[in-house]
């Protein structure tokens, strides 16, 4: 039985813009990611198509220099209700989907289409991290802090566009100090849109993507407050990566950022949460990293994050003569 | 995915569309200014192909794309060349904090910094060549006898035909990429600052005639394969006697893995001890000895193999080979693994069957080294050859162990002219 809430924009009323006039929708909906991909398996259990799924995650995470071991891997595939077309998700370890969301609106010539997924990491030990490797190199950043834990996700949804589809992938990683209660969360995700076929001309671009994270419910106590955050605001290109410090305590770490234009942050000291809002339009992919500190309430507590990702692509319905206005109603699905 | 029935009418509607430049009172196609969308974009630019968290800029050399991160300081033309070393380094991936690098090393003030990311980042791997490499591991694993024969496999798969050159750094590609980036940006390549293996990347592109080089724990060129490994299994041997009397720490650490814990993860994560930083060898020195900790040995070994998936070894480790390999003669053999030093043999085992080319470094711009006697990767001892054939060369000592240190980097870049 799917645990399936249909709601409608009113809701997310707060979001939502005013002037958009659409023909149908916005339909969202929310789906607990247990009911929508089943039992997550391991990779010796997977489908031949879910296993392709995943070992392309690791292919992509090995480029990157992070050695996954399929044994950490979760997969799961559901139907998206809105579409009807595939999804599917690989996570490593811990860092799992707990929900999804989808919405869809119609415009004009425009269609929308919102992607969000919610992640929550319970790591509850340290997990292993070495960074060595046969070849022969220095000037490893040092830092005072330790990576406790990390992890990173892809999901793959299914563009009503193209046989292809979008993907998002989205990370984190826990730094702590020790013997101190000093934590630092860096949190980067990237939304890929689905390619089209040389044929296609759907014009489909992402106009909304937002990476938010706050305590997990029930586990807030365990923060006591919240510290620098980085970025502060918006820079004036996504291609212009920054390098930025964020210190806690005698302690910090140095994150790259894409300066972003159209870019807004979303620091709530009341709630310990740091969040990312990014309202322009590309016909590509998006990249949006951020990083706070924290104070958890003892030394010995580890915070609990959930990481809420969402994104938005419009594309035309009919082909090649489009007026698309982007279907701003989508904007800020749920969180 | 829903246009089954429709795809003739789509490539009828497009095709029509191209023809008569119908698109008034319609959405520009994004190519008018915005990226290409999708698979168009991903062979445009290689830099979306695959993003990095780090700033990513590319030139095309040939056929090939060649991406990089330079990192400006102001308004100047006067650049340096920083190489990390490796091979097998992912350098755009965010890892490395590229932005701030050297931000406190007054010799690096008012200099750019260029960075050129390995070609294996990018290259695909044919899965020919990614089967031989399971088999190699399998073979190290639980059949070192069979060896000779995966390595045969190894070299025929990955470093022939159409691959060969796909991973590590061609010397004559290097130094097109670098004059190529230094003319699309207006760059004076003025200083080379190479860490470990970077003075080998320095070999290559000496000719650009930078002004001044450091190196730091530099790979030494000129020395035997054998002597290398020798001088190394006994920085090994030397840092687990020390893990051995450290006092063990708590370590919950713990990751699923789908091999079991052997005898050469136990071995390979002996050897991986010798690349950790002082704080690192406290931690998990005494549990990897004393074999208390199955799930950092195993983390540990899969490390320093670049270990994924099952039993999948990154391209990295064939960037590894490809360019050591070719830099050095006379790697030993190996056909059984029981000790640490077997280990280190086996990481260069497919190297029997290059062909290395001989390397050295010139005379011309100002040089410093800096070396450690007791670094457990690269002992100075190993340099000395190096050092005793350019007496002009200034030196630094560091009494530092670790080999990622950068300790005394200040004081060479201030001898070569760079103190503020």
């Amino acid at each position: 039985v799917l645990a399936v809430a249909l709601t409608s924009a009113a809701v997310f009323a707060g979001g939502v813009a005013a002037d958009a006039a659409p023909t149908t929708g916005p339909t969202i909906m929310t789906i607990n990611a247990a009911d929508l991909l089943g039992n997550p398996k391991p990779f010796s259990a997977a489908t031949a198509q879910d296993r392709a799924d995943a070992a392309a995650f690791a292919q992509d995470q090995v480029r990157q220099g992070r050695t996954v071991d399929s044994a950490q891997l979760r997969i799961g595939s559901g139907t998206d209700p809105l579409t009807h077309g595939r999804i599917s998700a690989v996570w490593q370890g811990s860092y799992q989907p707990r929900e999804f969301r989808f919405a869809s609106s119609t415009g004009g010539d425009a269609k929308a289409a919102g992607f969000g997924m919610s992640m929550m990491d319970d790591t509850a030990v340290e997990m292993a991290d070495a960074t060595t490797g046969f070849g022969f190199m220095g000037a490893v950043s040092t830092s005072n802090m330790y990576k406790y834990s990390y992890g990173c996700a892809t999901a793959y949804f299914d563009a009503w566009y193209s046989s292809t589809n979008h993907t998002l992938t989205t990370c984190f990683e826990k730094w702590a100090q020790r013997a101190t209660a000093n934590w630092i969360y860096n949190r980067w995700a990237l939304f890929t849109e689905a390619p089209q076929k040389w044929y296609e001309t759907f014009w489909p671009t992402i106009d909304d993507f937002t990476i938010r994270s706050r305590p997990w419910k029930g586990l807030e106590s365990r923060v006591w407050q919240l510290g620098a955050w980085q970025p502060t605001s918006g820079g004036s290109s996504c291609s212009d990566v920054a390098n930025f410090d964020v210190p806690i305590g005698s302690a910090k770490i140095t994150v790259p950022i894409h300066r972003c234009e159209s870019l807004t942050a979303y620091p709530d000291a009341n709630q310990h949460s740091m969040g990312l809002d990014w309202d322009g339009s590309t016909s590509s992919q998006r990249y949006l990293d951020m990083a706070f500190a924290l104070t958890a309430a003892n030394n010995v507590v580890v915070p609990v994050y959930a990481d809420y990702s969402w994104a938005v692509v419009n594309s035309c319905t009919t082909l090649g003569n489009c007026t698309v206005n982007e279907v701003a109603n989508l904007r800020e699905a749920g969180w | 995915v829903r246009l089954v029935a429709g795809r003739t009418l789509v490539v009828a509607l497009s095709t029509l569309l191209a023809l008569t430049g119908c698109h008034a009172g319609t959405r520009r196609p994004p190519s008018a200014s915005a990226p290409p969308s999708g698979a168009a974009a991903t062979a445009a630019d290689p830099c979306a192909a695959r993003p990095t968290r780090e700033p990513c800029a590319s030139i095309r050399d040939g056929g090939r794309a060649q991406r990089y991160a330079l990192i400006r300081r102001g308004h100047t033309a006067r650049t340096v060349v920083v190489d990390l070393g490796g091979p097998g380094l992912s350098v755009l991936s965010g890892a490395f904090s590229l932005g701030s690098f050297g931000a406190d090393e007054p010799g690096l003030r008012g200099y750019n910094l260029l960075f050129l990311e390995e070609p294996w980042v990018t290259a695909a791997t044919p899965a020919r060549c990614d089967t031989a490499l399971t088999e190699f591991y399998r073979s190290l694993r639980d059949d070192p006898a069979q060896l000779p024969v995966t390595v045969v496999g190894l070299r025929a798969a990955c470093f022939a035909g159409p691959s060969r050159g796909s991973w590590g750094f061609e010397p004559d590609r290097y130094i097109r990429a670098l004059r190529a980036i230094s003319s699309a940006e207006n760059l004076e390549l003025t200083g080379f600052l190479g860490y470990s293996f970077g003075d080998v990347r320095y070999a290559y592109a000496q000719e650009l005639g930078f002004r001044w080089a450091v190196f730091v724990r530099p790979y030494p060129l000129g020395v035997a394969g054998a002597e290398i490994v020798a001088a190394r299994a006994r920085a090994v041997t030397t840092v687990l006697a020390r893990a051995r009397k450290l006092r063990p720490q708590r370590d919950a650490t713990s990751a699923p893995r789908s091999l079991p814990v052997v005898r050469f993860d136990s071995l390979s994560a002996q050897v991986a001890l010798s690349y950790l930083d002082e704080t690192g060898l406290a931690r998990y020195g005494p549990e990897v000895m004393d074999g208390t900790n199955t799930a950092r040995i195993g983390s540990l070994s899969d490390d320093l193999w670049k270990r994924y998936g099952i039993e999948q070894l990154s391209p990295g480790y064939l960037a590894y080979l490809e360019e050591v390999c070719r830099s050095t003669p006379g790697w030993p053999a190996v056909r059984a693994i029981d000790t640490p030093a077997d280990v280190i043999v086996a990481s260069t085992s497919p190297c029997a069957l290059s062909s290395p080319v001989r390397q050295s470094i010139g005379g011309h711009g100002a040089v410093c080294v800096v070396t450690s006697r007791t670094d457990p990767v690269l002992p100075a001892a190993l340099v000395q050859p190096m050092l005793a054939a350019h007496r002009a060369w200034r030196q630094v000592s560091s009494g530092t162990s670790e080999h990622a240190s950068s300790d005394g980097v200040g004081e060479c870049l201030a001898s070569v002219g760079n103190s503020s």
